[in-house]
């Protein structure tokens, strides 16, 4: 049985050249910060976790990985960044729980978008619901349905395989559903 | 609210934000930063160059720890050796070794001379000349027993091993067929130490590994004592008697840098490493100066409480030490006649073994 999706390993060889560290943070640092801002909420807060990202980055920088061909729908390299963004995401919302004045719940949908009040109840509804799923369905359906990574991306972020993600993801939906439709009832009787 | 209901929500929610100019600006400082680090040439090295300037730094590491650690004695054991190859090749003109008593007090036991046309050893009481005589090499000697010259050989009927032999018994210096270990002593000094714990060489060094003193020392009362010390005076004159000096290299097969002095000390050292090994008797270990050995034997009844028989015991050891056989077996019957213990009968069929008459 073949592997569908491509393995890059440090030492195989590649057509493409690596990315230079000034391309690196041109083609990256906008879809850094929107996934910091996603869970973070847009602020100071998410751009001092797409600076971390990066100084982490350019120290690892050996491990960096080689960019995949224009063709291919999976970003190695993007993948990595969001690996390092989701650690550097995870400390900041443990540092949010020892400090008690921050709210507890991350500003998943926060306000830094011109929002309008219909809008704004539905995100805020739609967050509350996040809210309520484990951490990997909650975090499975942010890559795939905001971010738009790929299997393969999702996969090398969460250490898993496509499968396994595709599974998350099957039953992230299901419990989204099934919630989502408790939440509705309740709010609308 | 379905699938697709959820996935369009959550597409709704993706934040339309773009990074501020301070933010642009330092990430942009960070890829600049690292481009420029990049830019180092060992930076950017292969891997399989890394992996070999790594290695090359470990071998140069562990190198580096050998010579630490072996370098000091294999300096040492190469001094060591070009001194003993001078003391081959360059003729000793004078080597006088003494006795080295508690007080530091030297006495003369053998004084040795390398002339163009005589050699003379003097050990003891006794005279060994060697000379020329019209052309042949003659040997005169002077034993005490006789108190005159006793005899006149012709040299010629003795090999070179036989008269280096002669000399090396008596000369008393250093013995070097063990395996030995070197330390620096500081001065130009080298301490030698080989098997016996309680016995090591002091090596003194002159500029140009030139050897002038060899010290016997042994481990007596907690620290280390001289017991034997021999000075050596080389010279530019070429002896003609015992030449060639190589002949030292080699003597019975064994590896000799100078002389023995293993069998003249040896007796000395043994009963004094015996009672040092006692503890009970704290000054029998002054036994080995001979002019205190028998005034020791003497004193020890009466200064420590020991039996009659073993008194005699240790008389009998001090004087077989210094050569007095007669005495010596005059006082081993003492120790025989005073009752001795089953631990003293041992001992006294060992002093009888070691008096008896060699052939």
């Amino acid at each position: 049985m073949t592997r569908r999706y491509p393995i890059t390993l440090p030492w195989s060889r590649s057509t493409t050249q690596r990315l230079t560290p000034e391309a690196l943070s041109a083609r990256y640092l906008t879809v850094v910060l929107r996934y910091a801002a996603a869970r973070l909420g847009a602020g100071p807060e998410a751009e001092d976790v797409a600076t971390e990202v990066f100084v982490a980055a350019y120290a690892a920088w050996h491990r960096c990985p080689t960019p995949a061909p224009d063709s291919s729908e999976h970003d190695p390299v993007r993948a990595w960044l969001f690996g390092i963004a989701r650690n550097k995401v995870a400390d900041v919302l443990r540092r949010r729980q020892r400090r008690p004045e921050f709210p507890l719940l991350e500003s998943t949908l926060a306000a830094p978008f011109e929002l309008g009040v219909l809008e704004e109840e539905e995100a805020q509804q739609l967050a509350t619901l996040l809210a309520s799923l484990p951490d990997d369905q909650r975090e499975a359906l942010r890559l795939k349905y905001i971010e738009e990574l790929s299997l393969v991306e999702i996969g090398l972020i969460l250490h898993r395989s496509p499968a396994a993600v595709g599974t998350l993801l099957h039953r992230a939906r299901l419990a989204a559903r099934e919630r989502g439709r408790t939440y509705f009832e309740e709010k609308t009787r | 609210m379905n699938d697709s209901e959820l996935i369009e929500r959550l597409g709704r929610t993706r934040p339309t934000i773009t990074p501020s100019v301070t933010l642009e600006q330092r990430v942009a400082q960070l890829a600049r930063t690292k481009s420029a680090t990049l830019a180092r040439p060992v930076s950017g090295l292969p891997l399989i160059h890394k992996l070999g300037l790594g290695l090359a730094g470990a071998a140069i590491a562990l190198m580096g720890g050998l010579i630490a650690a072996f370098g000091p004695r294999l300096s040492y054991a190469n001094t060591l050796s070009r001194a003993a190859e001078q003391l081959r090749r360059v003729p000793i003109v004078h080597a006088t070794t003494y006795r080295v008593g508690a007080n530091g007090a030297e006495s003369l036991i053998s004084d040795a001379y390398y002339g163009k046309s005589q050699t003379k050893l003097t050990y003891q009481n006794e005279v060994w000349l060697w000379q020329k005589e019209n052309g042949k090499d003659v040997l005169y000697a002077q034993l005490p027993s006789k108190g005159t010259w006793r005899d006149r050989h012709p040299a010629i009927t003795q090999t070179p091993q036989e008269r280096l032999s002669i000399f090396a018994s008596l000369g008393k210096a250093i013995y070097f067929k063990e395996s030995f270990r070197l330390f620096p002593a500081g001065n130009g000094e080298i301490l030698v130490e080989g098997p016996d714990a309680a016995r090591r060489c002091l090596v003194h060094l002159e500029p140009h590994d030139r050897v002038t003193l060899l010290e016997t020392q042994v481990w007596d009362k907690g620290a280390w004592h001289p017991a034997l010390r021999t000075r050596l005076e080389v010279g530019e004159s070429t002896p003609t008697l015992f030449a060639p000096p190589q002949a030292a290299q080699e003597y019975k097969g064994e590896n000799l840098l100078w002389t023995s002095y293993d069998n003249q000390v040896k007796a000395l050292t043994k009963q004094a490493r015996e009672a040092w090994e006692r503890q009970d008797h704290p000054r029998l270990l002054g036994i080995t100066d001979q002019w205190l050995a028998v005034a020791e034997a003497q004193q020890v009844r009466s200064g420590y409480g020991l039996r009659l028989a073993d008194a005699w015991l240790y008389r009998t050891a001090a004087l077989r030490s210094l050569g007095q056989l007669n005495e010596a077996r005059n006082a081993l019957a003492h120790a025989k006649r005073n009752q001795p213990t089953g631990e003293e009968v041992i001992s006294i069929f060992q002093e009888e073994a070691d008096l008896l008459p060699r052939k």
